[in-house]
């Protein structure tokens, strides 16, 4: 069992890195086709929405953990033992 | 523990889903229909945790909702249990109907009626135990299919989603309602099946005939009538002055009248319940006394007039000397049959008044009649024995008699069953049909079942 969680943690921790590199090679490409030279303004938005993507990607990776803690947080917080049903 | 790391697992699979969107929303690609699984794979996974970190709070939720309901899965096995124990008597009755009707040279009704009839009960017993089963596995193992079901939700890229959140919401909700099926099914069936067995009313029995002091009385023949004089069974009793009524065979139980003829003889005694020594619910042993006969030996007894006193010495199996202390004017009978030589020797205050011949069945008996004045001293014994043995009676099993009533009326057989199969077949299918489509809303709710598999589930097509 152990050996598969460290597996599954093993694929999550190279996401992450792949995930970090694609983010500045996605940052690099849109800037790259946003600065383009020529007059294709649809082409040009693309790039910008590369930007985008990958800027609210990396917010999201960035915040990651911190949204798994949130939920344990909440699930935690919010497990209260609830009151006894009502006897006759 | 290995609840623990499936969910663990679990866990990471979530976790694994969130930052493969991630990543799959950075993708420097302009395909929108691969990039639309980001936000999708993201929620998923949100969702997937907050459904893990709730593990817990499911499985109270689970206790909380059935004590609220008072769901009460003791109350639950002692119904499936009376089902099972009512379809495994209902089947031991037919089976005794069917070797009564082979017994009577109507295997043909055995083998057209009973037979399919008992071969549904065997199957609707494989259905109902299986059942039954299925269910306790789903109790018993409710917390680890919980987290399998967890670990199924959570596999990225919704690959096993609708599995998952399907098996969570079955493990739920007949964890809570399945235990309230007997509740259910009794609401919805017109009243309660009954065993052919109370309605068959039949005992197993040893039944022991004595004379005044005890000896057995050979080669007796009881027979049993109802109140209306219909002749219900007819034993023989053996050399020993015993029958044993076996379950396939049977005595009435109630309120009947006993005959016991033996020759010439006959005594009548009102049965009921109480005046049998009860060893279980259907087996019991009967003592009949009869208080006016003294046994000689086989088929040679003394009948004694009413209300006499007597006192009895033995001289041998076969020779015995009677002292009768009767009112005055009374008098009493010496049988024997015809094929034995019997010397009897009577005292004062005694006459022979007449002298009969009897046939009973294949034997002839010769009956003395004699006057009593208050008491008297006979002495009695047999000589040139030849073996008679016993009457050639035809014994009517009480059996026999039931299954001629009921062969006159089969419904009175299938009623029974399509009782049964109401309540132990289609009253559980509708039930389980009912928390079925249950579940699978729930699913739809834990996030989506596909209608595909829910319909595989319920139709099986």
């Amino acid at each position: 069992m152990s050996n598969i969680i460290s597996f599954i943690q093993g694929i999550i921790v190279n996401v992450t890195i792949v995930a970090w590199v694609i983010f500045f090679l996605t940052w690099v490409i849109g800037w790259a086709i946003r600065g383009l030279p020529i007059p294709f303004m649809r082409i040009k938005r693309t790039g910008e929405r590369f930007i985008e993507d990958a800027v609210w990607a990396a917010f999201w990776l960035a915040m990651g953990t911190t949204v798994f803690a949130l939920i344990a947080y909440i699930a935690n917080t919010f497990y209260q033992p609830l009151p006894a049903p009502p006897t006759i | 523990m290995i609840i623990n790391d499936v969910i663990v697992i679990a866990y990471y699979l979530s976790v694994l889903g969130y930052y493969l969107g991630v990543l799959i929303y950075m993708l420097p690609i302009p395909f929108y229909g691969l990039k639309k699984w980001a936000p999708q794979l993201m929620i998923d996974s949100i969702f997937s945790a907050i459904l893990i970190f709730s593990y817990t709070a499911i499985l109270y939720i689970i206790r909380y909702i059935s004590r609220i309901i008072g769901t009460d899965w003791n109350a639950f096995y002692l119904w499936s249990a009376k089902e099972i124990g009512a379809i495994a008597g209902t089947m031991a009755s037919l089976r005794l109907i069917g070797s009564a009707l082979a017994s009577m040279n109507l295997k043909f009704i055995s083998s057209s009626i009973i037979s399919p009839l008992i071969s549904s009960l065997t199957y609707l017993l494989i259905f109902f135990i299986t059942l039954t089963t299925l269910l306790t596995a789903l109790r018993i193992y409710a917390p680890t299919l919980i987290a399998i079901g967890l670990l199924l939700h959570s596999i990225p890229f919704r690959l096993s989603r609708s599995a998952g959140a399907m098996i969570i919401s079955t493990v739920i909700i007949f964890s809570i309602a399945a235990p309230l099926m007997p509740a259910f099914i009794e609401t919805i069936t017109p009243s309660i099946p009954q065993q052919i067995q109370y309605s068959l009313n039949l005992l197993s029995s040893k039944i022991t005939i004595k004379d005044i002091v005890g000896r057995p009385v050979p080669y007796a023949v009881i027979k049993i009538y109802n109140k209306g004089g219909e002749l219900l069974a007819r034993y023989l009793a053996g050399p020993n002055g015993e029958i044993y009524v076996s379950a396939d065979k049977g005595i009435p139980n109630g309120t009947v009248y006993w005959n016991i003829v033996y020759g010439p003889y006959n005594y009548t005694v009102l049965m009921n319940a109480s005046q049998y020594t009860w060893i279980n619910r259907t087996y019991c042993s009967a003592h009949i006394s009869l208080p006016d006969v003294v046994i000689v030996s086989e088929y040679v007894f003394i009948k004694l007039p009413t209300n006499s006193r007597v006192s009895i010495s033995y001289h041998n199996s076969s020779s015995l000397t009677v002292n009768i202390t009767g009112y005055e004017k009374s008098t009493f009978y010496i049988v024997y049959p015809s094929s034995i030589a019997v010397n009897i020797t009577v005292g004062s205050n005694t006459t022979l008044l007449a002298t009969y011949s009897y046939r009973w069945y294949n034997i002839s008996f010769i009956i003395r009649k004699y006057d009593l004045h208050g008491n008297t001293c006979l002495s009695i014994s047999t000589s040139k024995w030849i073996y008679t043995g016993p009457p050639n009676v035809a014994e009517y099993p009480f059996v026999n008699h039931i299954v001629k009533e009921k062969i006159s009326s089969p419904s009175m057989l299938i009623t029974p069953i399509t009782q049964f199969i109401y309540a132990v077949f289609i009253g559980p299918m509708v039930y389980v049909a009912v928390l079925l489509s249950s579940s699978y809303a729930l699913a739809r709710l834990l996030g989506g079942a596909e209608p595909r598999i829910a319909r595989l589930i319920v139709t099986g097509v």
